[in-house]
């Protein structure tokens, strides 16, 4: 008996081994463009790329760089003012719009999946149809009609933070499917005893449901404030040309063009050193916050 | 009454016009240019300069991003918010002028710059009756880099002799042989011919001969530039690819043989290479087909500075765009830049002769080219389908399947004059 | 012949299957009513909605009519001043909102409206002129500005905005009459009204959806109807590259565009039905591929971190997790460089001796295809181990328990409960997962922007690993087709949002929303 628990012991340690291996060797892979953008970010030799891993030179002169308003001319080699590459500008622009959708789009998702979940009334059923499939139809299809709407209401060029927020926001509500399903899964009769009590169902609400419901606020929180800054096409087509107005994501777009990438430019650098400063603060928010990420997803998401 | 009202009406318009002209001394005329992200600092200083240059009146010019090349994405839009001035590839004129972005030029400002101007630079704005750019470069081209210490003078006026010697000392051959810019370069070098003509912004004929053979050869001129491209592809030396920075990778690895490619990469492939930095035309090429030799043929594109027609201040807007594409300005470029100069005085100064790149373009454009026109949006699909179908082509079947594939391209090409007819 | 008998089983039968079991059966007859759904949603669901909106139709009409019948003086002036008979009888807020709406609505057709709509059929355009020189008298030369005419694209934008208002004012204008009757019918009934405080009370407890899902919906009408709306109104219009507005407008066209699409004859040559048959193809094969690898792959990722005994649970998920932080075109973009003919996988390959020559990861249709779903899943599992971490936490202890008991091994256990329980629940996910993959731009876009182009004549530029999303952004924004990218969008919004819409409503979390808990 005892050798047998032994051995079953001894299974166990070496499937335990296996899967350590398997996990670094996963992790490794994972890692390894994330790694590749930290190391080129932090290159000291000048050109786009290279066809070695490690850089030769350390230096970080290129977040220096970055925050200063300088790079190396893509033609003379020459260290000189960016003028208005501001990439400061990019990064508070995109920073104050991620904040503001943020706010607006957590409000607007809670409200609605709320409404969608422990209200009752006509045209419920066929507002949620309609919600999950309108989100079907090809975006870039409507950014034509979206950008003259915003310029007759005057929100192009240099009021584009309002006009991106507004585009950014203005359909979240379509998002109501997980924090639904996670309102769904707090037990009715919670609201039912209140109910009795007198409580109004704008104070079950704010008083009973959002006290329950951190895991997915927090989930809520966290997918809102990634997406503005990776969006591209929409920031591009309405700062109409003028790097003043563009967000991150178009200004780090426009640093690795062709002809900036030229054996003497540092523009590659500088988008990686520009890269990882973007994405610093969502990992750091992804590893404090990831319990409640994935309690808000598992619970939004999954059932049966 | 009446003539009470009429004196009002006098007074209000006397007073409205000393207003509006005490305004006009005051106001600030807004205007954007845009250029391309790496001319961004020289474009600056230009328009300072041309703000001294005209004390009296104030300007407030914005600067924009816009590549020479998505001129037309970045205007279509919404082209009444567009730049005031554009840098713009002659290649996109019908498409600019079709969103009317385009202004013409004062017929008298045309004939000045017939004068100043390379006039193919010149007529390469011209559509209809009227002229529509400033032109401002003439090196949008290819030609031949290459490492003297792998390629002698004498060898680089041949393909063969190229690859031959790259193979020998291990060194690459790098050209973005598929690309629909290039696919068709061999081909047009053997006298094979394409031209569009429009009716406004409508095409209206297609010809070409491709599927036709030169005089005294059994094969077609597209199946000769087809067959040479495929087997130019198919050799060890070969590096087929369209980023640059693979190039900066070769040069500073020391396996740069040679490579095709335009003026942008002159100065890289100088410094990296020292005593053995050489370019030349492109060389010639003995078909394995018919035995023959023919040249290699660039394509020929200039870059113009448009004048939006939308503008709020047109008058000023061209003043601008013909400041910005003036002599003086033009040798700025090519000091900051390393542009070829449009200008016949620029491009006659020693340092400009002396700039091997920008010399040895001028010199490709002027002796092996073909001018590259507004071409319609499915002669680079089409061809990029037979660039890209050129890349696997089994050199040893009957050249009768690709005769068959150059007829195919041929009526594909054809066909987008034909359509119209609606 | 599909729904035969034998398919339809009971919900006690359901229940009493095994985990495997109710997955296969969710899984194959999903596939199995795809067909008939869909023969379903236009021979049914059309002609009943339609039933349902023409009652209600001649419910208001109805109603209208009573309220006109036996409206006294107040009631029937408020059909001409919103708001009156409220106001008139002491539901003085009500009223004002009614008037001011009134109000609004008035200036907005004077000064915009009416002008807008007056120009939507499109005849009566004024042309813009073009710039152009003249001499003037004294051999100078003047510039002549060209006059910007009417704007086809803006004339359609704004008169469906009108519309909307227009849609708005009725509604509000029918709500304002059956309002105003009911108010004289509980008047007349001795009945007290509600007053504004009432009213207030209401809108934070019995109409409390109202209040929460206004400005969402407001939101929703103006940032994702309208758009839909726009671009079904450009799917019966000329607007391509020759017609760009201001310069050259564009008019109706009624069903040419339509015609183009399934009649296979858009211009240039470009065989149309052949491109869209392989993209089509590529497409549900992408997607069918991204989402199981992923699937699979994500749920051994976790089942193997949260394994009992494997230690710094946290560590590795954070590691898979930095791939969500860096923004997907950085990452996409990185991987695209490092994976190039001449990029450093390839140059570290060749370095080491493993590979004599570049092994095609992009730039080959077969390897480029490979590549897209294996980078794809460096994206997605990530997410899938999360969730599916969340749910292996939730699994009943002791289901585990007696399988010990019972002396099954860890795989039999994997298989027997894991698994099961596991496809079982996250069987819409999976579903969702894969509609969402038929419409996935990202990663097409970013890593191969659709290359290799195909070699063969008339592909009109499409890729071999173009999706139809993003040939559909290639048909606009480099071809500028945006009529035929209409009604092709048009097209996969129907296929995409009945997909989605019967696997939602069949899905057992909306069946069971009521009794859930």
């Amino acid at each position: 008996m005892a050798k047998k628990l032994r051995s079953k012991k001894a299974v166990e340690r070496s499937t335990n081994a296996v899967i350590y291996v398997i996990l670094v060797v996963i992790s490794i892979i994972w890692l390894v463009p994330f790694v590749f953008l930290v190391l080129q970010s932090l290159r000291g030799e000048p050109g786009a790329t290279t066809n070695y891993f490690f850089p030769k030179q350390w230096t970080f002169d290129n977040y220096i760089r970055l925050f200063t308003n300088m790079g190396v001319s893509a033609s003379t080699g020459e260290v000189v003012s960016t003028g208005s590459y501001n990439f400061m500008n990019w990064y508070g622009r995109t920073l104050l719009i991620a904040v503001c959708v943020t706010v607006i789009q957590t409000m607007i998702v809670l409200v609605t999946s709320y409404a969608l979940s422990r209200l009752r009334f006509r045209m419920r059923k066929p507002l949620m149809n309609l919600m999950l499939i309108l989100g079907m139809f090809p975006g870039f299809m409507s950014m034509t009609a979206m950008y003259f709407l915003l310029q007759l209401l005057g929100l192009t060029q240099n009021m584009s933070i309002v006009g991106l927020i507004l585009v950014y926001v203005g359909s979240s509500c379509m998002g109501y499917y997980i924090c639904k399903g996670f309102f769904d899964t707090i037990p009715k009769s919670l609201d039912e005893a209140a109910r009795i009590d007198g409580a109004s169902r704008h104070t079950v609400f704010f008083k009973i449901i959002l006290p329950l419901s951190k895991p997915i606020i927090i989930y809520t929180i966290l997918t809102a404030f990634m997406a503005p800054w990776g969006e591209y096409m929409f920031a591009s087509l309405i700062a109409n040309g003028n790097a003043d107005y563009w967000n991150v994501a178009v200004g780090l777009r426009d640093m690795v063009q062709r002809e900036q990438l030229t054996a003497y430019s540092d523009s590659f650098q500088r988008f990686c050193a520009a890269a990882v400063v973007v994405s610093l603060p969502i990992t750091i928010l992804f590893f404090l916050l990831q319990r409640y990420y994935v309690e808000g997803v598992t619970g939004g998401s999954v059932k049966g | 009454m009446k003539k009470i009202l009429s004196i009002i009406a006098c007074g209000a318009l006397a007073a409205s016009s000393i207003v509006g002209f005490a305004a006009c001394g005051e106001e600030e005329k807004g205007l954007t240019v845009w250029a391309p992200s790496a001319q961004q600092d020289s474009i600056k200083q230009m328009i300072e300069q041309f703000k001294t240059e005209n004390p009296d009146i104030k300007y407030e010019i914005n600067v924009g991003v816009c590549g020479e090349g998505d001129g037309y994405s970045m205007m279509s839009t919404d082209p009444q918010s567009g730049a005031d001035v554009f840098a713009y590839a002659n290649d996109q004129i019908v498409n600019l002028y079709s969103i009317g972005a385009l202004s013409p030029l004062a017929p008298s400002t045309v004939t000045a710059l017939k004068q100043t101007d390379n006039n193919t630079a010149v007529e390469s704005g011209k559509l209809g009756d009227n002229y529509y750019g400033y032109p401002y470069a003439a090196d949008n081209g290819f030609f031949l880099y290459y490492n003297k210490s792998v390629v002698s003078a004498e060898d680089a006026k041949d393909i063969d002799k190229i690859l031959d010697a790259c193979e020998k000392a291990g060194k690459q051959f790098i050209f973005e042989g598929g690309n629909s810019w290039y696919a068709l370069s061999l081909a047009y070098g053997a006298g094979g011919k394409y031209e569009v003509t429009y009716e406004g912004t409508q095409v209206t004929k297609v010809e070409t001969n491709l599927d036709q053979c030169p005089s005294g050869s059994e094969y077609s001129y597209g199946q000769l530039g087809g067959y040479e491209l495929a087997h130019i592809m198919q050799r060890g030396a070969f590096v087929l690819t369209g980023d640059d920075t693979i190039i900066d990778n070769a040069l500073t690895g020391g396996t740069f043989g040679a490579c095709i490619r335009g003026t942008w990469k002159g100065d890289a492939i100088k410094n990296a290479l020292g005593d053995n930095y050489a370019a030349g035309l492109l060389p010639s090429w003995t078909s394995d087909l018919d035995g023959k030799t023919y040249q290699w043929y660039s394509f020929a594109g200039c870059k113009l500075f448009g004048v939006n027609s939308y503008s709020k201040h047109p008058e000023d807007a061209h003043k601008l765009a013909a400041f910005l594409s003036s002599e003086k300005m033009q040798e700025k470029r090519f000091d900051d830049n390393g542009i070829g100069p449009s200008n016949l005085k620029v491009a006659a100064l020693d340092k400009v002769q002396s700039n091997i790149a920008v010399a040895t373009m001028m010199k490709q454009i002027a002796d092996a080219s073909v001018i590259q026109t507004a071409m319609p949006s499915s002669y680079w699909d089409e061809v990029g389908a037979f660039g890209e179908a050129m890349k696997s082509l089994d050199l040893t079947a009957n050249p009768d399947d690709l005769q068959a594939r150059i007829v195919q391209l041929v009526e594909a090409l054809k066909a987008n004059g034909a359509t119209p007819a609606e | 012949m599909i729904n035969t008998e034998k398919s339809v089983i009971t919900e006690i039968e359901y229940l009493g299957m095994s985990g495997w079991e109710k997955f296969r059966y969710n899984f194959v007859s999903f596939f199995k009513r795809l067909p008939v759904t869909f023969l379903r949603f236009f021979t049914v669901t059309i002609p009943a909605l339609a039933l349902r909106f023409w009652r209600a139709f001649l419910g208001i009409f109805r109603k209208i009519g009573i309220a006109a019948k036996n409206g006294d003086w107040k009631t029937r002036l408020s059909f001409v001043i919103m708001g009156f008979g409220q106001f008139t009888r002491g539901q003085v807020m009500r009223g004002l909102f009614y008037l001011l709406f009134e109000v609004l609505f008035i200036l907005f057709m004077v000064f915009f409206g009416a002008g807008q709509l007056a120009l939507f059929g499109g005849p009566g355009y004024t042309e813009t002129t073009e710039a152009g020189w003249v001499i003037g008298p004294d051999g100078s030369e003047i510039y002549v500005q060209s006059a910007v005419g009417d704007n086809s694209l803006l004339v359609l934008l704004y008169g469906i905005l009108t519309i909307f208002f227009i849609i708005a004012f009725v509604y509000a204008w029918y709500s304002n009459v059956k309002a105003a009757y009911f108010a004289q019918e509980m008047k007349e009934a001795g009945q007290r009204l509600p007053d504004a405080r009432d009213d207030l009370h209401a809108f934070a407890d019995s109409q409390y959806h109202k209040t929460l899902l206004a400005i969402p919906l407001l939101g929703l009408v103006i940032f994702t109807i309208f758009p839909i709306v726009f671009m079904v109104f450009i799917a019966f219009t000329n607007y391509d590259m020759e017609h760009m507005p201001p310069a050259h407008l564009f008019s109706w066209v009624g069903f040419e565009n339509f015609r183009a699409v399934f009649g296979g004859s858009l211009s240039g040559g470009t065989q149309f039905g052949v491109v869209f048959g392989k993209i089509l193809l590529w497409t549900v094969i992408w997607a069918f591929f991204a989402t199981f690898s992923n699937y699979l792959l994500g749920m051994v990722v976790a089942i193997m971190i949260n394994k009992k005994g494997i230690k710094l649970k946290k560590l590795w998920r954070t590691v898979l997790i930095m791939t969500v932080a860096v923004p997907q075109f950085v990452s996409l973009l990185l991987m695209s460089q490092m994976l190039g003919d001449y990029g450093i996988v390839n140059s570290l390959l060749q370095k080491w001796g493993l590979t004599s020559a570049p092994i095609h990861f992009l730039t080959d249709s077969m390897g480029a295809k490979v590549t897209i779903i294996v980078v794809n899943m460096w994206i997605g599992i990530p997410y899938t181990m999360l969730m599916v971490s969340g749910i292996l936490m939730n699994i009943p202890a002791d289901l585990y328990e007696s399988a010990r008991i019972d002396g099954a091994s860890a795989i039999r256990q994997y298989f027997k409960i894991t698994l099961p329980y596991v496809l079982h629940v996250t069987t819409p996910y999976l579903i969702s997962n894969f509609v969402g993959n038929l419409n996935n731009f990202g990663v097409i876009y970013l890593l191969t922007g659709g290359a290799p182009v195909m070699t063969a004549v008339g592909t009109g530029g499409a890729g071999e690993t173009d999706l139809l999303i993003t040939w559909l952004y290639k048909l606009i924004m480099d071809k500028k087709l945006y009529g035929v990218a209409s009604v092709i969008s048009i097209l996969m919004f129907l296929i995409t949002g009945i997909i989605s819409l019967v696997t939602y409503n069949r899905s057992a979390s909306v069946k069971n929303e009521e009794d859930f808990m």
